[in-house]
């Protein structure tokens, strides 16, 4: 038989639900190559964010499921 | 009559456990040794009867009060590990949100770096290219989220 206690689902980090933003795209009529540069390098530190937030959210979930896990 | 269990306070159900035990005994006794005794002696069966009934009930009771204590005292110990497993959790999160944060630090103070090279070297850069617009288009259609 189990014991009914009741247990909620664990609260998420408030940074790790915001969702990754579009990339951004290279102004028309650009024609320096310096212009396209300063682009893929915000799209480079969005996509880092971006990956770190997933690796936390794989770090989040395994920690969480540890911790639930441990209860019984 | 075991459900009411669950519905009585733990003191009052101990008192009332005990209350039936004691006086189902007490009942016994004046029942076996008083029949002898005049007054006591008329009502002697029905007291024994009485008596022992109570005293029944109380065993039953006993018994059932001892299961559920047990119940009760496991729910208390998985509800005090369930308050220290959502303290932990919490902790947890807080370790996430200051991982996170140190992260963005980092990669914004790379993204800064970055930018301030492109703008010191933007000449030379600039000097041996020009780009055809197409190079625009097709960058910006990689871009877009399919």
């Amino acid at each position: 038989m189990s014991v009914p206690v009741a247990r909620k689902f664990p609260e998420t980090p408030d940074v790790l639900m915001l969702p990754c933003p579009p990339l951004t795209r290279i102004k028309e009529g650009t024609t320096k190559l310096s212009g396209v540069v300063e682009v893929v390098t915000d799209n480079y530190y969005e996509y880092h964010k971006c990956s770190d937030k997933n690796d936390l959210w794989i770090e989040w979930y395994k920690a969480q499921k540890e911790i639930f896990d441990s209860v019984k | 009559m075991m459900w009411m269990m669950h519905l009585l306070p733990e003191s009052f159900l101990i008192f009332i456990i005990h209350a039936l035990l004691v006086v189902g005994l007490i009942g016994m006794v004046i029942g076996f040794v008083g029949s002898k005794i005049p007054f006591v002696g008329t009502y002697a069966t029905i007291i024994k009867i009485a008596s022992i009934l109570l005293f029944c009930i109380g065993v039953y009771w006993k018994g059932g009060y001892s299961v559920e204590a047990d119940w009760r005292q496991r729910v208390a110990e998985l509800e005090e590990k369930v308050k220290d497993a959502e303290e932990k959790s919490r902790q947890t999160n807080v370790v996430i949100e200051t991982k996170y944060r140190d992260r963005v630090k980092t990669i914004t103070e790379t993204r800064e770096r970055v930018v301030e090279k492109i703008k010191e070297r933007e000449k030379v850069i600039n000097a041996k290219c020009e780009l055809d617009p197409s190079v625009i288009s097709i960058l910006n259609e990689a871009a877009k989220k399919p």
